[in-house]
């Protein structure tokens, strides 16, 4: 390609000035967080920059500077990869169609139950939960109040839920049966200060980590929990109960995968001071009673 | 005329390069002496803007020499092949052919250990793309993995650590396991069952210990983890079979802590990877060729000149034969051997940038398993004391498994895994039961011994691209916490292999870099 020198200086000096106007543009204002939040949950306190750290690398020998107009086309990123990764996406074959569907499936359900940080900060997290179980179908009832929030199924809105963050308003209760949540949909469950009762009966993408985070978040508060019929329960998850030093029932059952279920129940009663635990069935009780031959 | 091979870059000076040419043979030939050379010896020497010592300046200078390093072997051929192509029949049977039939002669990528490392690369750089063409080889020394550490792990799972970047390879470790049912599974191939027990790590401290402590929970705090502080007192309230002599503060891991079965994650990563077409090699690692490759002047850059570029390895079967294969990039992921085989790849033997070793070598480490029935029950989590012995429930029938690092004058020798009782007896016993006064009466049952991959100069990992041999890359030396890390590692090396940089989480404080710089990145242990 035939360039003159001089215009080739020309386009190097413009990229050098392009740069340098860039770099010193004015920042963007920040924006400003509602003056209503009161609670001042975790926010994501910014990592250590960067200088601080002391990153010792070797001084490169060869230097790749582009200082040329062509520059403007060049990149950094490995396109080659990317496009073998856009060709290959999605296998034509049955179980490779079925796993893409699955696939979009799952990424359909998780975008949905994405732990939104800005209805936190504007409701507050005890509401923020409140409106997020109650548009996908769950029940809500606040400490002081009698009645179950819960969602009219012919509307698409929550009348009775305020749209604002009210200080008044602590969740208590919360009746999630039959909902699809998800471990990242609990996210959304956290920061509630009062939560004493909790029903998770039914639902199917429950698991060992999500008992997990539920017995992180609520291990000081909850009174009473539900896990009937989620079965991919493990007994690994309901021994992990036993953070919870304030449970005072627990309900089970439907655990296909729980081994040594009437071990571990046992030993959570032994830990647990005031726990009642149904549903479990320690020994048959006919076997207790007399047999027929020998009266 | 031309003094350089012709090629359309060449041709245009004023372009600088975008692309490693390291890679690419020349034969250089000069046709005449007058062309101008754009070279820069009378410039001024350019000063690096990064703060330089003055000895790591001496050997930067001075030449990096690579002594040889394996004789070049004539390929095996099969003597029927041979004779077929004696007799001129070719296809199949030609010698010439890369993809032999009975020993692969040929990849793209070749991963050195089939641990938890080597199988978790081997995954990641196949799942990109499925069918993405590229050719990856595992070599492992024992496929029944007997002496190997991922398998005599105690397995913890743990976000408490001191240095951003290990947190945050911890952290994206639970989030793979808990989705690890659903990525390593495929066509009739079910995913493994890692069997996660949430019951998360206990940090205790001294007094001396407590503001290290402090700092430690805010950096995993702000990063994401959940960890909570507890003082002498609420420790006690928490956990009533713990005493809490000297204890002045304690870190607790409310969530994604705790302890899981390696032995399956390892079967997880490696079936998928040979589902996805890995292909495991049943071999030992005996020595590297390499081939000189020269390097083209390049204007305003450099003079020329020649480096030897690792091009292919030999490995020894089972049965002696020695065979070899030819690669374009090599991953050291061979756990307690890697400063070993590094080694045979000269690094460590030459001067300048092989100067210096990889810094990993074997430790025995013990663990002893024993029954207890007065001990703390089912809310244990995994105790680390203040004197650094450690123990954990195991199972629901009243077993623990306990264990302690050994002090540098008392380490084990590596010849053999024999366990060595005395050490329970005068070291793990005593620190535990004081902590935990229901472990005076207990019976010992059993004891197991591993290697750890110990990095001798700062105890992490050593994650990145050598300086001289721009094609082998290392994934080794976490002196025992490199099982949590591992999905994390693998993706970071399919990131330097596929991209050329870290994309997720940037681990270049980890590269070999700091060795030969002396620049450790120590993890700040509690008191």
């Amino acid at each position: 390609m035939a360039i003159s020198y001089s215009r080739l200086t020309h386009l190097r000096l413009a990229e050098k000035f392009r740069r340098s106007c860039t770099s010193t543009s004015s920042q963007r204002p920040v924006p400003v967080s509602s003056q209503i939040s009161k609670i001042d949950h975790k926010k994501m306190m910014k990592p250590e920059k960067k200088e601080d750290r002391v990153i010792y690398e070797l001084p490169k020998v060869y230097v790749e500077e582009n200082t040329t107009g062509l520059a403007l086309f060049s990149s950094n990123t490995n396109y080659g990869i990317k496009v073998i990764e856009v060709m290959n996406a999605i296998k034509f074959t049955p179980y490779g169609l079925r796993q893409t569907w699955d696939l979009f499936q799952e990424d359909k359900l998780l975008r949905s139950q994405i732990y939104i940080k800005e209805r936190a900060e504007f409701l507050g997290p005890e509401l923020a939960t409140a409106h997020f179980l109650c548009f996908r179908g769950g029940k809500v009832r606040f400490h002081g109040q009698e009645d179950w929030i819960t969602q009219d199924p012919d509307s698409d809105m929550l009348t009775s839920l305020p749209k604002f963050y009210v200080e008044s308003y602590k969740v208590e209760a919360a009746d999630c049966s039959k909902m699809t949540l998800i471990y990242e949909g609990l996210e959304n469950m956290k920061n509630m200060e009062n939560l004493k009762w909790l029903s998770l009966e039914g639902c199917p993408h429950i698991d060992d980590w999500c008992l997990d985070r539920i017995s992180g978040e609520y291990g000081n508060t909850l009174e009473y929990l539900d896990i009937r019929n989620c079965h991919r329960v493990t007994d690994k998850g309901i021994a992990s109960l036993s953070k919870m030093k304030k449970l005072k029932t627990l309900i089970l059952g439907g655990h296909p995968e729980a081994k040594n279920l009437e071990l571990v129940c046992l030993m959570l009663e032994d830990i647990l001071p005031e726990i009642t635990i149904r549903g479990i069935v320690y020994c048959d009780e006919s076997l207790l009673k007399p047999s027929e031959a020998k009266e | 005329m031309f003094n350089r091979a012709v090629t359309a870059a060449q041709l245009k000076p004023w372009l600088k390069f975008n692309y490693i040419l390291k890679n690419v043979t020349f034969t250089v030939r000069s046709f005449c002496n007058s062309c101008p050379r754009y070279s820069n010896k009378d410039d001024e020497p350019v000063k690096p803007s990064i703060l330089v010592p003055e000895d790591f300046q001496a050997e930067l200078d001075g030449e990096t020499y690579c002594p040889p390093l394996a004789q070049p072997i004539k390929p095996h051929v099969h003597p029927i092949k041979k004779s077929f192509d004696l007799l001129g029949i070719t296809g199949r049977n030609d010698p010439k052919t890369h993809n032999n039939l009975y020993f692969p002669r040929h990849c793209d990528i070749l991963i050195i250990g089939g641990g938890i490392m080597g199988c978790s690369i081997a995954y990641w750089l196949k799942q990109r793309g499925h069918d993405n063409g590229l050719r990856v080889i595992v070599v492992e020394q024992d496929p029944s993995y007997t002496r190997a550490s991922t398998v005599l792990s105690v397995g913890g799972l743990r976000q408490q650590f001191s240095l951003p970047e290990n947190i945050e390879m911890s952290l994206y470790g639970a989030e793979f396991l808990r989705k690890s049912k659903k990525l390593l599974s495929g066509e009739g191939l079910e995913g493994p069952d890692v069997q996660f027990h949430p019951f998360g790590y206990l940090f205790l401290a001294t007094e001396k210990g407590a503001d290290q402590l402090i700092a430690n929970h805010k950096l995993q705090t702000s990063l994401g983890a959940k960890i909570q502080l507890l003082s002498a007192n609420k420790l006690k309230q928490k956990f009533p079979w713990i005493n809490t002599d000297g204890v002045e503060l304690a870190s607790l891991g409310l969530e994604n802590e705790g302890w899981f079965d390696p032995w399956s994650l390892l079967n997880g990563f490696r079936n998928k990877a040979l589902e996805m077409g890995v292909e495991f090699v049943k071999a030992e690692t005996v020595g590297f060729e390499t081939q000189e490759t020269i390097v083209p002047e390049q204007p305003g850059i450099g003079d020329s000149g020649c480096y030897h570029k690792l091009k292919r390895v030999h490995v020894r079967l089972h049965d002696g034969d020695i065979r070899t294969i030819d690669f374009s990039k090599c991953v050291m992921a061979a756990g307690a051997q890697s400063g070993k085989v590094s080694k045979l790849a000269g690094i460590g033997l030459g001067t300048g940038l092989l100067r210096n070793a990889l810094p990993v070598e074997p430790r025995k480490r013990y663990v002893y398993c024993f029954h207890a029935p007065e001990g703390p029950g089912l809310d244990c989590p995994l105790t680390v004391d203040t004197t650094g012995s450690y123990f954990r429930r195991e199972g629901l029938g009243g077993h623990y498994v306990a264990g302690k690092s050994p002090t540098a004058n008392e380490e084990p020798g590596v010849a053999n895994l024999d366990v060595d009782y005395t050490f329970f007896d005068q070291q793990v016993w005593p620190d535990v039961a004081l902590r935990v006064p229901g472990f005076e009466n207990i019976k010992l049952k059993s004891a197991w011994s591993g290697y750890y991959d110990y990095n001798t100069f700062d105890q992490n990992g050593v994650i990145g691209i050598h300086p001289y041999h721009t094609n082998f890359l290392f994934a080794t030396g976490f002196s025992g916490h490199g099982l949590q890390q591992a999905p994390a590692v693998g993706r970071a090396i399919m990131e330097l292999v596929l991209e050329g940089k870290f994309l997720t989480i940037d681990l270049s404080r980890f590269a070999f870099d700091r060795v030969i710089a002396n620049q450790p990145v120590f993890e700040q242990n509690i008191v």
